[in-house]
């Protein structure tokens, strides 16, 4: 007869016929992956054994941080409250509760090993790695999970009394930034370069330079285990045995104790769960949390917001809300961290071998990189939530005013985002980019970003009886294909423009091209408002 | 018999639960009753194991972390909690596992009494707030523990749900079982309970035995409770 966790887990596992075949599929196609790294012959570069042990390092540190987090941070966000009342109210001892949300962990680490066996081929191509160290790889990858996992869940279930537990964290993320100065010091120091010039420097240097420095290979378990690769490569198997002893002692020594009963987590795991329980009942009420039992004259420490009657309470209510959410309530987060990839991977091509000579290049490459990041960071934002809950509807007043309203208050996350993407523009060319082209970049962005929004929101109300997750797929499939053809209609007005203006003055010309576009944009959104007026008022009143 | 002797919980500097001290025989039904805030759901999560405290908590003689107490113990939370992906039949089965309940029969009983019959395949989550209370009572009770502890066990049952959880205390009662009830809905516990502790800011302001309020000199439930809730007495 199964367990009574053991039945569970089977029993619910059954009911989720559509996550079985996308992880079956997901695996066919890591496997696929794997397999295909032989077939092609063609490499970028010729293999280099030192640079596939740093390489290995780095994704070992990314395996140990990743389990690290799985454990410590997400072990208790992973019970349910059904869990609290069963398990931990039940007869279960304190291992069996513990190990209540590795179910949810396990499959986590499988993604991390899945996501890195979906790099095999562009790993092939560019580092001449074979399925050996990749196999190698994902195995060290998994023990490494496994280990950090069990560390974390230990800390936090040892820590959560008297809530010590934020000591992992900072000491977590102080021994990180700890290791990424002092390697970027040193390799400051060996290459006798400045921070900055770093870059310059070929990325396979860098990277066999820092992936064998002492802070990399003493990274515990990660660093520990390129010494059982180079052992492997040279044929020495001493570190793998002793890599397997330390394993099992301290997997041991772990599961040991994980197995008193002298640690108490119970708290902060029911509270955790109480919290997620919260928002899940208010999501299906209408009712966003940061909302909940808001007064017009809203008060939050000393502060009172005592604007907003009827409509403008609206808009006053959304402003609170970023503020509430967060002091920088002007920041998109999700937008913001976009744009600092996007910021990175283009300080990464202005650095690849031959872009100086092509400056221009590179500045219509950054807008269509920000342009494109922006269907999936401004396509979700509190119009679209406000309009999913039912408050907006019973307020008295024309539907394009509650549009207007709800858009006004993104205003001040736009424009931070826009003047983002002017930093960018400027990064990604600061020789070729003139003011006037960032003014009238600034002006597109604004007038992108509201179209986006718009868009999602005409998306999201006419496709509603898709289904969250297939409403979802199509909302981005269209975004994408309308920024595309929009972004095309863009080029070419830009392209005329640079034509008409002549390919001597190329900056004046992408600044009206920037300015045309921004119009078109404007025309877009303005139908779209139009569209989405339109409909709130023939289908949701 | 459940024992809660000298337990406080805090909340940082909060004290949620002031140096509490309650008893309760077998047999018999006793009530926490008091205001939104006032410590119930606390101290039966405290008295369930969910939360850490200091004091002494007892079940049948047992500290309630351990498994013999808990073994003994039956729970139904304030908020019913399913596994969105389990049927009732599945939880029902999992918990009979949980406990080795080999009684088949009563847990065909609590679903025929519950009106449980024609639902028994539906998944938690397509599942009414009040038939999740149904089955949050089944599952607490299908073990025959000897201790029950109910949080606000009527909010959400329909009135014949309300009917047979009420007939089903009573019998419980009657074989000997230890009941703790939570609420703040007087007239919901009228018929059955034995004694009651009205708590205000974690702690116990009054205890009535329902033999007191049979004495014409005694002020009713309802008065005492008022008074106390108001702030006419201290």
């Amino acid at each position: 007869m199964l367990s009574p966790v053991t039945y569970k887990s089977v029993k619910s596992i059954t009911k989720r016929p559509v996550a079985i075949t996308l992880g079956v599929a997901a695996f066919l196609w890591g496997i696929q992956c794997l397999m295909s790294m032989g077939y092609y012959s063609f490499r970028l570069s010729q293999r280099n054994d030192q640079l596939i042990t740093a390489l290995i390092a780095v994704v070992l540190i990314g395996a140990f941080d990743f389990g690290f987090i799985l454990g410590n941070r997400m072990f208790p966000m992973n019970f349910s409250m059904a869990d609290c009342t069963y398990h931990f109210a039940g007869p279960f001892k304190r291992f069996q509760v513990v190990m209540v949300p590795f179910g949810k962990a396990f499959m986590g680490m499988l993604f991390f090993l899945w996501f890195i066996s979906c790099q095999a081929m562009s790993l092939t191509f560019m580092f001449d790695i074979n399925i050996t160290d990749m196999l190698w790889t994902l195995g060290m990858a998994f023990v490494i999970m496994l280990v950090s996992y069990f560390i974390g869940v230990v800390l936090a279930v040892f820590l959560s009394e008297g809530n010590k537990y934020y000591i992992t964290s900072y000491v977590f993320l102080g021994y990180h930034i700890a290791l990424i100065v002092t390697v970027l010091y040193m390799a400051t120091a060996h290459f006798h370069v400045s921070v900055r010039d770093l870059l310059d420097i070929e990325l396979s240097t860098l990277i066999i330079y820092l992936g064998h420095t002492w802070p990399i290979k003493s990274f515990p378990f990660a660093g520990w285990a390129t010494y059982i690769y180079e052992g492997h490569l040279a044929g020495n198997y001493i570190p793998l045995i002793i890599g397997i002893l330390v394993v099992a002692v301290v997997m041991t020594v772990l599961i040991l104790l994980l197995h008193s009963e002298k640690y108490e987590f119970y708290d902060r795991a029911c509270s955790m769960a109480q919290r997620a329980n919260d928002f899940r009942e208010a999501r299906k009420a209408g009712v966003d949390m940061a909302t909940t039992s808001l007064a017009v004259d809203a008060r939050v420490g000393k502060e009172t917001i005592k604007h907003g009657w009827g409509l403008s309470a609206i808009f006053h209510k959304h402003i609170f809300e970023n503020i509430r959410t967060s002091k920088i309530f002007f920041i998109n987060q999700a937008a913001f961290l976009f744009r600092m990839v996007c910021a990175g991977l283009l300080m990464l091509a202005r650095t690849s071998d031959g872009m100086e000579d092509y400056p221009h290049l590179m500045a219509t490459g950054a807008v269509v990189i920000i342009m494109v990041f922006n269907t999936v960071a401004f396509t979700g934002g509190r119009t679209i939530l406000e309009f999913n809950r039912p408050f907006i509807y019973l307020i008295p007043e024309e539907p394009r005013k509650k549009l207007f309203a709800c858009v006004g208050a993104e205003i001040p996350e736009i424009l931070f985002d826009s003047l983002c993407c002017c930093g960018i523009l400027y990064i990604a060319s600061p020789e070729s980019v003139t003011l006037k082209m960032v003014i009238a970049f600034f002006f597109l962005m604004i007038a992108f970003d509201f179209f986006c929004e718009m868009l999602s929101l005409v998306c999201v109300r006419t496709m509603r009886s898709l289904g969250r997750y297939t409403l979802l797929v199509v909302k981005y499939a269209i975004i994408i294909t309308i920024v595309s053809i929009t972004e095309g209609a863009s080029e070419l007005i830009q392209t005329a423009v640079f034509r008409a203006v002549g390919t001597s003055d190329w900056a004046n010309s992408m600044a009206l091209g920037f300015a045309l576009s921004a119009v078109i944009y404007l025309v877009i959104f303005a139908v779209l408002l139009r569209f989405a007026r339109f409909m709130l008022e023939r289908y949701d009143a | 018999m459940l024992t809660v002797d000298g337990v406080t919980k805090k909340y940082k500097k909060f004290v949620a639960i002031d140096d509490l001290s309650f008893k309760l025989n077998d047999g018999q039904t006793g009530v926490l009753l008091g205001p939104n805030g006032a410590g119930k759901s606390t101290i039966i999560k405290c008295i369930a194991g969910l939360l850490q405290f200091s004091g002494t908590i007892e079940i049948n003689g047992i500290p309630n972390k351990e498994l013999d107490a808990k073994r003994q113990l039956g729970y139904v939370p304030e908020v019913p909690t399913l596994y969105d992906t389990l049927t009732i039949d599945e939880h029902l089965e999992f918990i009979r596992r949980a406990y080795k309940s080999d009684n088949k029969q009563y847990m065909e009983d609590l679903i025929e009494r519950f009106e449980l019959g024609d639902k028994r395949r539906k998944l938690g989550r397509e599942l009414s707030k009040g038939m999740q209370q149904k089955v949050s009572i089944c599952c607490a009770l299908i073990h025959d523990p000897s201790v029950v502890i109910f949080d606000e066990p009527l909010v959400g049952l329909d009135p014949h749900a309300i009917k047979e959880l009420k007939a089903l205390i009573n019998e419980l009662k009657a074989a000997g079982k230890t009941i703790l009830i939570s609420t703040h809905m007087i007239d919901t516990i009228e018929e059955t309970w034995d004694v009651v502790n009205i708590m205000m800011n974690g702690k116990i302001a009054a205890t009535r035995h329902n033999t007191d309020i049979m004495k014409a000199d005694e002020k009713s439930l309802d008065e005492l409770f008022f008074e106390i809730t108001e702030g006419k007495i201290d």
